[in-house]
């Protein structure tokens, strides 16, 4: 399976079928150096990006990572900065342009779709790159009664959306981008299904202790269908797993996939941490990071 | 089409006389999760392995069985991103057929529209071939139902039963067993599923597929089944 000559041009197939310039995309991500990641709670989305300023003279308060596209719309980028850039530049103009065309804010979804076309198109025609960030597309508002694709909104509040260079674009609980995107998917996929394990096991034990209750309550002996509620419960733990948390409980699982995928080394000036509630964006002073880092690391 | 940089086309003719890119572009439907179109006497199915890479991505949020216009169903085989941009088309071209003549775009003319816009990517300068096959559901103008495969080459074939994706071909030879004349709807549903678990690793659950129907007792809309609805058939 060789690359040769099937690599250069952009559009072209390999005869595995494969687009080796967006392979080489997703690689370029990583060069940047930067790892970021975002989780969603019941109320609450909190990111996280690494911060790597390149010289001591550099005045680190205008590197960002977390961008607004619009009011209650916001980006989390990371890969090239230039092409973080030209990224936002055309999430921006678009939401503006719907904000004109159709008179309300566009909804995080749909702004997800528009970015993702847009990538989409960049890996069919020639004449344009691939852009070398992945980024991520949140939102504390609720979406609009009305979804693009589904007669239900896909998520309650908040929203997230994972766009990468490829143009997939999807619905995320979590996501870890960048350099060591897979360590940190590994590991909040691991915390997830630790979760999952321990709502299930809690949920079961309740629904026994009730049904002992109950049971000594009934003086009728009613067959129950052991099957439909174990479904039921199935159906419960999905949703609730990474989406019932709170913001400090986001921050502290957030910082300990840092702490893992990055090291220990990591202090609050190497990232930058933001909460995105009904309040809006607010980013977490380096104190209060550099608080929760410590009691991590004493977890230990 | 677009305006574009390039005044030649990146697929052209090999010495004998093939077209390599579209070749290519099947290999990535090979590589693409299995999807399944059966034909029923009252209606037709539309059955589709859905593969999501990360246990961190909402699977509802991802769409392999889509709406593209009152009573026609789309899925695809192949490349997620390039199906978004045939499935915007082709319900632009369903919804300019509706209003321009009053009634409802036939399933075999919205399989026409994305042959077209298919085959022109093979043809104009420098963009590559769609990477996706796409299965075709819907009603016809005399109320039939049907079923097209549209492929990166912009050809589109009828068929009774098809399948496209990984494992295509032995999911084909499956269905060739099993498929008859006077299959009910119902029974098309259950053998889309049973052909889907051949190629499935290990159990098939109701988040790992969807499922689109048009006809039978769900009537003549294509809709999407619920987890729910899923659920008893595989059960």
């Amino acid at each position: 399976m060789s690359a040769s000559g099937y690599d250069r041009d952009i559009t072209v197939f390999s005869p595995e079928g494969i687009l080796y310039q967006v392979v080489y995309t997703f690689k370029a991500v990583k060069t940047a150096g930067i790892t970021s990641f975002a989780i969603k709670g019941k109320d609450c989305v909190v990111v996280l990006s690494q911060k790597k300023v390149s010289d001591a003279l550099c005045d680190a308060s205008y590197v960002k990572f977390v961008h607004s596209v619009t009011k209650n719309v916001y980006m989390l980028v990371t890969g090239r900065q230039a092409d973080g850039k030209a990224i936002l530049m055309s999430a921006r103009s678009m939401a503006n342009e719907f904000q004109n065309d159709y008179g309300y804010e566009i909804p995080a979804q749909l702004l997800a779709q528009k970015i993702a076309d847009k990538n989409q198109a960049a890996t069919q025609e020639a004449w344009r790159r691939p852009l070398g960030v992945s980024c991520v597309l949140f939102s504390s508002l609720p979406p609009p009664a009305v979804s693009v694709d589904e007669e239900e909104p896909v998520s309650g509040i908040p929203v997230m959306y994972h766009v990468d260079p490829a143009g997939f674009f999807s619905s995320v609980v979590a996501m870890s981008m960048g350099t060591k995107d897979s360590e940190g998917c590994t590991y909040l996929e691991r915390v997830m299904r630790a979760r999952k394990e321990r709502q299930k096991k809690e949920a079961k034990r309740r629904q026994k202790e009730e049904r002992k209750e109950e049971e000594e309550e009934e003086e009728k002996g009613e067959k129950r269908d052991m099957e439909d509620e174990e479904e039921e419960e199935d159906m419960e733990v999905q949703e609730g797993v990474f989406g019932e948390l709170t913001a400090e409980k986001c921050c502290f699982i957030l910082l300990s996939t840092v702490h893992y995928v990055l090291g220990e080394g990591v202090k609050a000036s190497d990232v930058e941490m933001y909460v995105c509630d009904k309040d809006g964006l607010k980013r977490k002073t380096d104190s209060e990071v550099d608080d929760l880092l410590g009691v991590i690391a004493e977890s230990e | 089409m677009q305006e574009s940089a390039y005044s030649f086309s990146l697929t052209t003719f090999s010495p004998s006389g093939k077209l390599g890119q579209i070749d290519h572009a099947f290999a990535a439907v090979a590589g693409g999760s299995t999807s399944i179109g059966i034909k029923a006497v009252d209606g037709v199915v539309l059955a589709a392995e859905k593969k999501i890479r990360s246990e961190l991505i909402e699977k509802e949020s991802v769409i392999k069985v889509a709406k593209l216009s009152k009573y026609c169903g789309v899925t695809y085989a192949g490349m997620g991103p390039d199906f978004r941009v045939l499935l915007k088309e082709g319900r632009k071209d369903a919804e300019a057929y509706r209003v321009r003549f009053g009634e409802e775009c036939p399933v075999s003319e919205v399989s026409r529209n994305l042959a077209q816009v298919m085959q022109e990517y093979t043809q104009s300068g420098g963009v590559r071939p769609f990477g996706c096959s796409l299965l075709v559901i819907g009603k016809e103008a005399d109320g039939k139902p049907g079923l097209f495969q549209v492929d990166p080459s912009g050809s589109f074939f009828a068929w009774k039963a098809a399948c496209v994706g990984h494992g295509a071909s032995d999911a084909q030879s499956y269905l060739e067993k099993r498929y008859e004349e006077k299959l009910g709807l119902d029974d098309a549903i259950h053998i889309a599923l049973l052909t889907l678990q051949e190629s499935f690793d290990g159990k098939l659950t109701p988040e790992s597929c969807e499922i689109g129907v048009c006809g039978g007792k769900y009537g003549s809309e294509f809709r999407r089944l619920t987890m729910e609805e899923i659920d008893e058939y595989l059960s």
